[in-house]
């Protein structure tokens, strides 16, 4: 299947485009959004992700893996934007919270520890190292293997699969503090 | 019982290829109760991340990017503007939202600022301190030493002599002059009531350097023209009377390399009145 979408998009066509952008951009801005914490910056970055599909497709290899390919480049743009935005933070230009990054669907309504369990994912995921969250989500949110994230992230499957441990194991800590508050 | 790592324990839960770890794995939780319970562990919390991440997926909605991205890429230059108003609007939107922390923020910028000014401070302190320390500390010299006329290098010495008894006796020994080019000294070496010897090593081997002394009040003294040895030393001999002398003006001149160097060396002490009746 991805050899004749690839050939198609080689060929410049504006459906097999059109129809690629609408099957990604959900699941590819819904991971950037999470991987930058941002609503809007996750919309700049999936479109400039597009784009960068758009012109670098001739130069790939006719055993490119579609998927991977064009999440490995919203990955560098995630990356790179997360450490521009370490560096101004550093400097000073940027607070390191901004209010943009509350996200307006963790206030809907719903039992107590629900709403709280979300705000604490979203924070445990703000604090992990940007690759492990890439791999925590591209594994949990996008069902992506490790041999997939592997590709993405041009690493091991071994790497992936300690990344991938690592991040649980900050989860595991809140969720067991969560249960253990549940219960009391 | 050796535990599987807990990175493959995770793994085997999430269903991940572990190739042939996979059956041992299997096999050990099935008799090791305390993996078991991480595994069952691991899959709770897998099941909440996975819970929230759906949820997050489920209520987020993204405005069409289609349209936009084909804009760009008929018309580049529009979208790109359009693009960074909408940074700029961000940058700005963060930056009214709070201006307490935008101060502390400048704070922590001046605060950046000073710690790398010290640093570049300390740097450019410690290269001059090097630089100041290199073998020209002429600073150090004694500060009633007469510089000589266009000098290249000045060093007024202590002499650190132990003289002699005997009137003729040949005071040695006495370090004069501090390194100068490179590590080139120079001394008096020997002195009696009529004569004195200067001694100069680490010069260049095989050199023809022209070595004028001058004195305070009786003008220059004949130059000498003289080689240097091969183990880089030269001796050069004034006779005159030294007694009223204390400190002589030397310059060397090198003419293989046209380097001068000019020293004022003190005159060691001496026994004038044992050394004026020989």
């Amino acid at each position: 299947m991805d050899v004749q979408v690839v050939e198609n998009l080689r060929a410049k066509d504006p459906v097999a485009f059109r129809s690629l952008v609408e099957r990604l951009q959900q699941p590819l801005t819904g991971y950037l959004h999470r991987l930058v914490g941002d609503h809007e910056v996750a919309l700049d970055l999936a479109q400039d992700t597009f784009l960068q599909v758009y012109k670098e497709i001739e130069k790939t290899s006719q055993d490119l893996l579609l998927d991977p390919w064009i999440y490995r480049i919203a990955t560098n743009f995630g990356l790179r934007y997360l450490n521009r935005k370490r560096l101004r933070q550093f400097i000073g230009f940027e607070s390191a919270s901004s209010p943009l990054d509350f996200d307006i669907h963790l206030m809907v309504p719903g039992p107590e520890h629900t709403v709280e369990a979300r705000m604490l994912v979203e924070e445990t995921l703000s604090k992990l190292k940007p690759k492990d969250a890439a791999c925590l989500l591209l594994h949990y949110g996008n069902d992506f293997t490790y041999e997939e994230i592997g590709h993405v992230l041009e690493m091991t499957p071994e790497a992936v699969r300690k990344r991938v441990a690592r991040s649980v194991e900050k989860f595991r800590a809140f969720y067991g503090q969560s249960s253990q508050a549940s219960k009391q | 019982m050796v535990h599987p790592d807990k990175s493959m324990l995770l793994a085997y839960t999430r269903r991940q290829s572990l190739g042939e770890a996979e059956s041992y794995i299997r096999q050990h939780i099935e008799l090791c109760e305390e993996c078991a319970l991480l595994c069952h562990e691991y899959e709770q919390v897998s099941a909440g991340l996975q819970d929230t991440l759906e949820y997050w997926k489920r209520t987020s909605v993204y405005s069409p990017l289609v349209e936009r991205v084909l804009e760009k890429i008929e018309n580049p230059d529009a979208v790109q503007l359009a693009h960074r108003k909408r940074q700029v609007d961000r940058q700005r939107q963060n930056a009214t939202s709070s201006t307490k922390r935008q101060s502390l923020n400048w704070t922590r910028l001046l605060s950046t600022g000073v710690v790398i000014l010290l640093i570049i401070t300390v740097f450019t302190s410690f290269m001059l301190h090097e630089s100041l320390f290199q073998p020209n500390n002429n600073k150090q010299a004694n500060p009633g030493s007469t510089k000589v006329p266009s000098p290249l290098r000045t060093a007024s010495p202590t002499p650190t002599l132990t003289p002699q008894v005997t009137g003729t006796a040949e005071v040695t020994g006495g370090t004069i002059a501090t390194p100068v080019a490179q590590s080139m000294t120079l001394n008096i070496c020997k002195v009696s009531a009529y004569s004195f010897t200067l001694c100069g090593s680490h010069l260049q081997p095989g050199d023809v350097v022209e070595v004028t002394v001058n004195i305070r009040g009786k003008g220059a003294l004949p130059q000498h023209v003289v080689m240097v040895s091969k183990d880089g030393r030269l001796t050069v001999m004034w006779y005159v009377n030294i007694c009223s002398i204390n400190r002589v003006n030397v310059h060397v001149h090198s003419r293989k390399t046209s380097l001068d160097t000019s020293q004022v060396l003190s005159v060691p002490v001496r026994n004038c009145s044992i050394s004026m009746d020989q």
